[in-house]
């Protein structure tokens, strides 16, 4: 009945309102091989972290049934500490300003820059996985989101 | 349509599969089928289910292999194991191993209904997805300093006095006292109340990301840079930058950082332009920070810009009057949360509570409750909501030379166990033991436990 946190799965959430790239994005992590979960609303998202003990999260400002910013306030509820990294294809600097007091851990502006992404990960998850890069660059060449 | 409970099915038999399929999906959950353990334990490592049906008796590997492999996945996962007649004992030991219930072929659909009901309507999950629909996160996370100990009376005495001087603050703590608690009170109190908080937490932001995080950057400043970034500093213009765990910024950026608190401007990467910043910084950290500068990992002209004003948070152990106080605080929160009316402690749990000694603090206070609420506390948090704080060892693992107990004799003493734990209160057990109340009641009457 009590299972300990630490063995847990650690789950990557990937919430953008644009389905495409979230799937794309958390395609890219699971063959970098984390566990990576691509939504496109805020409640799916709600369950995944209600489920999972989730070790980063990355939202995008934009999403179906809330805004990126409500969806980490209530993630912020369920798990104080989680790192997210916020993504946003808005340039405006109130965006950022927004999600800058939600103790974001990076800022990144779409096309994702899929190196600062890698950093981001290997920092929060140390000597796991391999990299976004290689293996977008595996996969198609293609970078970016 | 998202909303739908997800339910893995994994059996070999074609026919089984897509009978099993097109009744659930009929019934308005939504399906995944596997043919065997192989696709099943490949699905459940990227997706989510929130039950699954499975085979005991499949070829390479059993349903039993299978349910391991699930529960050590994701131990939340309801699992009814489908088994053929002739094989009770490996039922008894799929229970054993954690699987909800079982069901033999050949199924009876209603009997599946009514059981998948039951595991669904048992889940917090959808209550409480439900609830937090309709709320805001920002009345269930804690906000508050809570507690009238002196300790505390002394914490909130000085951010009243040091809220409009604008100085900057080093708050010294414990972690999980509360620092950012401590930091956003300050921010509230002052005259940038109306203006940002942002809270940064510097030892997650890799090191050489830290220059454009903090100072923003131009476009075209990197290969990656599509547009300007304000950054941190910039975004806290008219407001505060928290900096927690302050001590493990980069010794570069730590240079960096003295210039900006110095200059009161900052320089984006890639630009030619300087702009000025007007952000009052509050730093935290729980390390001793004189010994960090005293080792040479600090700055010590960095440490007194920023130990202009010093607040140590008192660890929880040393405010214990303050727990009852901050326990209601909690079962406020998570009684909204939960959509419960837990009133109160009972007074062992109390004793224990106030015994305890803390070393995650007040976030581990909050653990344990939320816990609490997870493991079914309704009227009163009880001792038995509480198993973490089990002073007491366990008795040592017996030796491998003790003659195993029967499958019988283990499930018959675990039942008795657990409804003694719980005081025969079958509802509790039964969840405790990962059993239905129907199926605990057939194995009460089969051990003639009453």
């Amino acid at each position: 009945m009590t299972t300990p946190e630490s063995s847990r799965p650690r789950w990557i959430l990937v919430a953008d309102g644009d389905k495409a790239a979230a799937d794309h994005l958390a395609g890219l992590l699971l063959r970098a091989r984390f566990r990576a979960y691509p939504v496109a609303n805020g409640l799916e998202a709600l369950r995944l972290a209600l489920r999972y003990r989730l070790g980063l999260a990355i939202v995008d400002v934009g999403l179906l049934d809330m805004t990126g910013c409500d969806l980490v306030r209530q993630l912020r509820s369920l798990a104080p500490e989680l790192p997210v990294v916020m993504t946003t294809g808005d340039y405006r600097p109130t965006t950022e300003v927004e999600a800058r007091q939600l103790g974001i851990v990076q800022y990144l502006h779409k096309p994702v820059d899929l190196e600062r992404l890698d950093k981001v990960v290997a920092r929060v998850f140390p000597g796991e996985g391999e990299t976004i890069l290689n293996a977008a660059v595996s996969c198609s060449g293609k970078l970016g989101v | 349509m998202m909303d739908r409970p997800r339910v893995l099915i994994v059996d070999d038999d074609t026919d089984i599969r897509g009978l099993l399929g097109e009744a659930l999906t009929r019934w308005g959950y939504d399906p995944t089928l596997a043919a065997n353990g192989r696709e099943a334990i490949d699905l459940i490592s990227h997706q989510i289910f929130d039950a699954a049906l499975v085979d005991i008796s499949m070829p390479e590997m059993d349903g039993l292999q299978v349910l391991e492999q699930i529960k050590r996945h994701d131990p939340a996962l309801e699992v009814v194991m489908l088994t053929g007649n002739p094989m009770v004992e490996t039922a008894v030991q799929a229970l054993k191993s954690g699987a909800y219930d079982y069901l033999m072929k050949p199924l009876n659909l209603d009997e599946l209904q009514h059981l998948l009901r039951q595991v669904f309507e048992k889940r917090f999950l959808s209550r409480e997805v439900h609830s937090l629909r309709s709320q805001l996160a920002d009345q269930l996370a804690a906000k508050d300093l809570v507690g009238a100990s002196p300790a505390m009376a002394q914490v909130r005495e000085v951010i009243a006095r040091v809220a409009d001087s604008d100085s900057p603050v080093l708050i010294e703590g414990e972690s999980g006292t509360g620092k950012e608690l401590v930091a956003a009170a300050i921010h509230r109190q002052s005259g940038r109340g109306k203006g940002p908080f942002v809270p940064v937490n510097c030892s997650a932001i890799p090191a050489d990301l830290m220059e454009s995080e903090f100072f923003g950057h131009v476009r075209g400043a990197f290969s990656g840079a599509v547009a300007d970034a304000l950054g941190l500093f910039r975004s806290a213009h008219g407001g505060t930058l928290f900096l927690d765990e302050v001590a493990e910024l980069s010794p570069a950026l730590q240079a960096k950082l003295l210039r900006v608190l110095q200059e009161k401007e900052i320089r984006p990467v890639g630009s030619t332009k300087t702009h000025v910043v007007n952000a009052r910084t509050i730093a935290a950290t729980n390390k001793n920070l004189d010994a960090a500068v005293s080792n040479g990992t600090f700055r010590q002209d960095l440490y007194y810009r920023l130990n202009v004003v010093h607040i140590v948070v008192p660890p929880l152990r040393d405010r214990r009057g303050d727990i009852p106080a901050l326990i209601a605080y909690s079962l406020r929160r998570f009684n909204e949360r939960f959509r419960r009316e837990v009133k109160g402690i009972a007074p062992d749990a109390m004793a224990a509570l106030t015994a305890y000694d803390f070393p995650g603090n007040v976030r581990e206070l909050e653990n344990l409750l939320e816990r609490a609420f997870a493991l079914g506390a309704r009227d009163e948090i009880e001792r038995a909501n509480l198993p973490e704080l089990s002073v007491k060892a366990e008795p040592p693992a017996s030796a491998s030379t003790e003659p195993l107990p029967t499958l019988d004799q283990a499930e018959r003493d675990l039942i008795a166990r657990a409804l003694d734990r719980f005081r025969n209160d079958k509802e509790q057990a039964a969840r405790a033991l990962g059993l239905t109340v129907r199926t605990l009641y057939r194995r009460i009457k089969k051990f003639g436990l009453i």
